[in-house]
C-alpha cells in the first residue's frame, strides 16, 4: 500500500533522511524506534508530502511529492503535537476535516470525549488535547495513520482506549506508522518494528522475526556449578557466571548439552533469555554505533 | 450541528470549501471580533475627543485611519496562528494546492476589511445623523458633495485594504512574529504618510521616482475623495490606484513565495 523507496530528505542543505526503503501493507502495525534526532519526525513529514526528499513515495501506486499530495486524502496523522484550534471546540476541530458526522461521533466516543468536546479546545488539559488529536488522526476511516509520539500525556485508561482503537482500526485494514520512545507501548501493538539511527534504516523486520534474531542469550542452570565451570571452561565456552546461573551463546546450546550429560551433570534450566525489546534496541543501537566508528 | 469541509474534491469546490473552512475559523476567532469593537471605539472615541465636523464626517471619525492598522493586526494574526498552533501541518497535507490555502486566507481577511469599512461607513452615517447639521449635499470641497466624498474615502479605504492585506501576509511570512507585523502596522498608519512626504520635500528631484515609494499609497484613502492630495501624494487618480494594485500584485507574488519555501 505504501513504498518508500530510496529516499533521501534534506532540510535546507542538510540532509536528514538516507536511502530510506520500506513498505506498509494494509494492516499492519509499525514501530518506528529510534534515539532523539534520529529522523523519526523527518521521515513521517515526509511521507506527508512536507519536507523536500527525492526517491519515490508511492501510496495506492499514486506517487506522493511535495507538490502532489492527492495520494494522502486517506492518510490520518498526528505529527509531534496535536494541531488544534484553540478557539474551536473539540467537536468543531473534527468538524473540519469530518465526512461523516456519525464517524466523528463514534470516535469522540470510543475515545471518552463527550463530556467535553463541546467546550473551546484551549482549556484542555495536555491529554485531552493529545486524544483529540488523535481522534483527528482517526476520522475518515484512513488506510493509512501516522502516529508521532502518541501516547504522549495519556492516562492509563486512556492508553488503553487508544491501544484498543488501533488494534480495531487495523483488524479492518488500516495500516498504522507510530513512533514512540515507550518501547513497552509499542511493543504492546506493533506487528513490525522499523529501527532508525542517523537517519537510516537499520531494521524493518516483522515484530516475531525481531525478537527470534536478537535473542542475545541463553540462560543455563545446572544441578552443579562448579562442575560447569570446570567443562565450559575446558570446551572453550564463553559464559558468564552470576550466582548460580550461567548466560551462554545460543550458538552453543547444543554442545552445552552434550557435554554435561556426557559427564552427568543435569540440565535444570535452558531458557532463552527474553532479553527485554528495549535491551535489543539498544544493544543494536550500540553495535551500530561501534560499526559507524569503524567505517570513520 | 455538523459541518462538511473536506467532501468535494474538484478544483472549484475546493476553492469553496477552502474558503468556508477559513471563514468559519476566521469567525471564530476573538481577534475578528475584537477588531469590530475596537474600530467602534475608537470611532466613538474620536468624536468625544476631537471637534466634530464635516472633515471627520469624510474620514468617518478616524476609521479610514484605523481600519488599515486593524487589518495588519488581524490579518497578520491569522495566518500566525495557523503555525502557532501546528495546524499548518494538516492545512498543508491535505491540499495540494498551497496557492489555495493563500489565497483562501487573503480572501476572508479581504472581505473583513469590508465589513469594517460598512461597519465605520454606517456608523458615519448615524453619528453624522445625531451630531451634525450639514445635509449630505452640501457642497464641500470644489463642488464636491459630503456624499461622494465620502464615497471616495470608502473606495479608496477597500482598495488600500487590498494592499494592506497583502502587505501583512508578505510581513508575516518574513518576520513570522506577529507582534513585530502589528508594530510595523502601527509605524505605517501613523509615520508612514508623513515619511513620504518628507521624503518628497527633502529631495524634490527624486520625486518622480519617490513618488512610487510604498509609503505613498494611503493616500489612495483621501485621495479618492479629495483629488487635491494630488499635489501630495504626487500621484494621479488612476496612478495612485495603479499603485496600490501592482504593490497588492507583488506583496501576493513574495509573500506566496515565501509561504511555499517556508518549513514546518
Ligand atoms: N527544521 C529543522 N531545521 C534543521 N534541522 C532540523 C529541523 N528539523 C529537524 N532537524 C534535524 O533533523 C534531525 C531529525 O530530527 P527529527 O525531528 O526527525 O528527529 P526525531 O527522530 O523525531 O527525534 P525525537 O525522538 O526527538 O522526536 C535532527 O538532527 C534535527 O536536528
Ligand atoms: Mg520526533
Amino acid at each position: 500500500m505504501l513504498v518508500v523507496q530510496n529516499v533521501n530528505t534534506y532540510i535546507g542543505r542538510k540532509q536528514i533522511i538516507t536511502d530510506a526503503t520500506f513498505k506498509i501493507h494494509p494492516g499492519n502495525i509499525i514501530g518506528l524506534i529510534g534515539p532523539n534526532g534520529a529522523g523519526k519526525t523527518t521521515l513521517m513529514k515526509t511521507i506527508l508530502g512536507l519536507t523536500k526528499f527525492d526517491g519515490q513515495i508511492r501510496l495506492n501506486q499514486t506517487t506522493v511529492t511535495e507538490n502532489q499530495h492527492a495520494a494522502l486524502i486517506n492518510v490520518g496523522a498526528l505529527i509531534e503535537h496535536p494541531a488544534i484550534y484553540p478557539f474551536l471546540t473539540g467537536q468543531q476541530n473534527l468538524a473540519l476535516y469530518a465526512h461523516d458526522p456519525a464517524d466523528c461521533q463514534r470516535l469522540i466516543s470510543k475515545l471518552e470525549m463527550t463530556a467535553y468536546i463541546h467546550d473551546q479546545a484551549k482549556g484542555y488539559s495536555l491529554g485531552m488535547k493529545q486524544k483529540l488529536g488523535i481522534a483527528i488522526a482517526l476520522l475518515n476511516n484512513p488506510q493509512l495513520v501516522i502516529l508521532d509520539e502518541p501516547m504522549n500525556g495519556l492516562d492509563v485508561e486512556a492508553t488503553i482506549g487508544v491501544r484498543r482503537l488501533i488494534h480495531q482500526y487495523a483488524a479492518q485494514g488500516t495500516a498504522f506508522l507510530i513512533s514512540s520512545h515507550i518501547l513497552s507501548e509499542l511493543q504492546k501493538v506493533m506487528t513490525q518494528v522499523i529501527l532508525i539511527n542517523h537517519g537510516r534504516i537499520i531494521v524493518d523486520q516483522p515484530i516475531a522475526e525481531f525478537e527470534q534474531l536478537h535473542h542475545q542469550a541463553y540462560r543455563l542452570h545446572t544441578e552443579n556449578s562448579q562442575l560447569t565451570v570446570k567443562f565450559l571452561s575446558r570446551h572453550h565456552i564463553q559464559y558468564t557466571l552470576d550466582g548460580g546461573t550461567f548466560q551462554v551463546n545460543p550458538k552453543n546450546i547444543f554442545e552445552i548439552q552434550d557435554i554435561l550429560s556426557a559427564q552427568h551433570v543435569h540440565l535444570k534450566e535452558l531458557t532463552p533469555i527474553s532479553s527485554s525489546f528495549e535491551q535489543i534496541v539498544v544493544q543494536l543501537l550500540h553495535q551500530q554505533r561501534g560499526g559507524d566508528q569503524h567505517h570513520d | 450541528m455538523s459541518f462538511n469541509f473536506y467532501i468535494n474534491n474538484g478544483v472549484v469546490t475546493s476553492i469553496m470549501t477552502s474558503l468556508r473552512a477559513e471563514l468559519f475559523k476566521f469567525n471564530h476567532q476573538r481577534s475578528a471580533l475584537a477588531g469590530i469593537l475596537i474600530l467602534i471605539l475608537l470611532m466613538v472615541y474620536s468624536v468625544l475627543t476631537t471637534k466634530v465636523d464635516s472633515t471627520q464626517v469624510i474620514f468617518e471619525f478616524g476609521a479610514v485611519q484605523w481600519i488599515p492598522i486593524i487589518m495588519i493586526a488581524v490579518g497578520s494574526t491569522f495566518f500566525a496562528m495557523e503555525y502557532q498552533n501546528r495546524t499548518i501541518l494538516i492545512l498543508l497535507y491535505k491540499n495540494t494546492k498551497r496557492w489555495q490555502i493563500y489565497w483562501a486566507k487573503l480572501m476572508i481577511v479581504w472581505l473583513y476589511s469590508l465589513v469594517l469599512t460598512v461597519i465605520a461607513t454606517l456608523l458615519t452615517i448615524v453619528l453624522k445623523f445625531l451630531l451634525i447639521r450639514t445635509p449630505w449635499s452640501a457642497l464641500i470641497s470644489k463642488h464636491q458633495t459630503l456624499l461622494t466624498l465620502l464615497t471616495g474615502n470608502v473606495i479608496g479605504t477597500v482598495i488600500y485594504a487590498l494592499f494592506i492585506v497583502t502587505l501583512s501576509f508578505m510581513l508575516i511570512m518574513l518576520i513570522k512574529i506577529n507582534v513585530a507585523v502589528i508594530g510595523i502596522g502601527l509605524a505605517l498608519g501613523f509615520l508612514g504618510a508623513g515619511i513620504s512626504v518628507a521624503l518628497m520635500g527633502a529631495f524634490t528631484s527624486l520625486i518622480p521616482i519617490l513618488r512610487w515609494n510604498p509609503l505613498n499609497m494611503i493616500f489612495i484613502t483621501q485621495q479618492l475623495a479629495n483629488p487635491a492630495y494630488a499635489a501630495v501624494s504626487h500621484l494621479s487618480f488612476f496612478e495612485i490606484i495603479g499603485g496600490n494594485l501592482s504593490y497588492a500584485a507583488i506583496f501576493i507574488i513574495l509573500g506566496y513565495g515565501l509561504f511555499k519555501k517556508r518549513r514546518i
